[in-house]
């Protein structure tokens, strides 16, 4: 009986020693409550961070995966109006290309005083040598207008006219023949006179070049508007081989042509020259 | 050996609390966050054997030190609020030992609804009596639901641990 007294002496003991050391502890904390939760929060920081970004991206993930169907709307969406900037951005290149052409065009025919519509180019069938450009009758455009690059390179003349649209026939169409000369620097020598005809495919060729002519590879040609079509010295293309035939009275040449229709998207007629 | 059952609970306790208050933030519900220290407070006492006290006060201490870091009162609220579900805890497993015996899933939720009712209504006393910001309305009923879920993970791990003191419990299932 009495060791049973001492147990339960002991464990009353135990218990306030244990109760007086928490509520010492708890005291202790509240006064120095600021310095307690500081050291905490300083301890617990790296670890704390951490969960904090996992937390981040687990809910990134996860939201993503549930918005699934919202990401896909805004999927279409964004690229709808992706497609419709790219398309804007396009057209604003394509305005500021075609103004820079303009300006490269009007700075080169300066001394001319051409009148010139800039025109983009919408179709060439090269089988036919022809080319399809914007802008017809509603614009002033005629037939047996001759049109050019912004380099001033002369490409053809509108054959064909429509309200809105205009065939070009090009200088390589088999049905062209356009009078040329050598652009010569040197104004005391004579000029050198052909006719620079179309074979087809975008491939032209000199005629008619007298056999004492003085022609080497690599002369530059340009229009002598002989032909009264075209203005004079347009840029045609330059002698790429001679043909020399001594059965034959006049000498012809291989021409490179200067034009490049394939590659070319803005070109320009010249409305104030024309055949009457 | 023992003291190394406190290090691991004391351990537990830090990244508990440290996950309920970093992490699962990005998980709330409605505004609800689970309540982990809870939890893992209450996994520990259950699996206590009913005449046992030492380790459930233990407990209780950690989980009210660690609740009371982010409590915007006085140290000594949660813990105290932890203690009132302790041995409210005990009262009620006296008196239903039988009963746990039987259902030991449904027991385990319904132990814990009981207790975290007990636990929150105990902080809400104190925080009229102590004027701080504590909200006990419709989250409460969120976060009970959300808790059950984590403590029902912490039910079968302890069971798999604690396994030696539910002998009789476990023959049952």
């Amino acid at each position: 009986m009495n060791f049973y007294v001492k147990k339960q002496n002991f464990l009353w003991q135990k218990m306030l020693m244990w109760g007086g050391a928490v509520v010492a502890s708890l005291i202790f904390l509240n006064v120095f409550q600021v310095q307690a939760r500081d050291s905490f929060f300083f301890v617990s920081r790296p670890i704390s961070k951490v969960f904090i970004e996992g937390g981040k991206n687990t809910t990134d993930f996860f939201s993503s995966f549930f918005a699934f169907n919202v990401l896909k709307k805004e999927n279409t969406h964004l690229k709808t109006e992706n497609q419709s900037l790219l398309a804007s951005l396009s057209q604003l290149q394509e305005r500021i290309s075609s103004w820079q052409d303009l300006q490269t065009a009007l700075q080169n025919t300066q001394q001319d005083n051409f009148t010139l519509l800039q025109s983009s180019v919408l179709g060439l069938d090269i089988e036919n040598d022809t080319m399809l450009i914007e802008g017809g009758q509603d614009n002033g455009v005629l037939e047996n207008m001759p049109v050019i690059s912004k380099e001033k390179v002369l490409f053809g003349r509108i054959t064909k006219v429509y309200a809105n649209f205009s065939q070009v026939v090009l200088i390589s169409s088999a049905r062209s023949a356009l009078a040329v000369k050598i652009q010569n620097t040197d104004t005391t020598q004579t000029s050198i006179y052909g006719i620079v005809k179309g074979s087809g495919a975008l491939s032209v060729y000199m005629d008619l070049i007298t056999t004492d002519s003085q022609i080497s590879e690599g002369n530059v040609l340009i229009t002598s508007s002989q032909e009264g079509i075209f203005p004079k010295d347009l840029l045609v293309g330059k002698i790429e081989t001679l043909n020399s035939n001594d059965a034959r009275a006049f000498k012809s040449a291989k021409v490179q042509p200067f034009f490049d229709p394939k590659h070319t998207s803005s070109v320009f007629v010249i409305t104030n020259h024309l055949k009457k | 050996m023992r003291w190394f059952y406190y290090v691991i609970t004391f351990l537990l306790f830090f990244v508990f609390s440290l996950l309920q208050s970093s992490f699962f933030p990005y998980f709330a519900i409605w505004g609800a966050v689970p309540n982990l220290v809870f939890c893992l407070f209450f996994t520990l006492i259950f699996f206590e054997p009913q005449q046992h006290y030492t380790d459930g006060f233990f407990a209780a201490i950690m989980a009210g030190l660690f609740a009371d870091m982010f409590l915007p009162s006085y140290f000594g609220v949660s813990t105290g609020a932890f203690l009132v579900a302790y041995i409210t805890y005990k009262i009620f497993g006296h008196f239903l030992r039988e009963n746990q015996q039987k259902h030991l899933v449904f027991y385990f939720m319904g132990m814990f609804s009981l207790l975290f009712l007990v636990h929150q209504a105990t902080l809400f006393l104190f925080s009229l009596a102590l004027d701080f910001p504590f909200s006990f309305g419709i989250t409460f009923l969120v976060s009970l639901v959300y808790g059950v879920a984590f403590a029902m993970v912490g039910f079968y791990i302890g069971k798999k641990i604690f396994a030696r003191h539910f002998d009789n419990q476990l023959k049952l299932f």
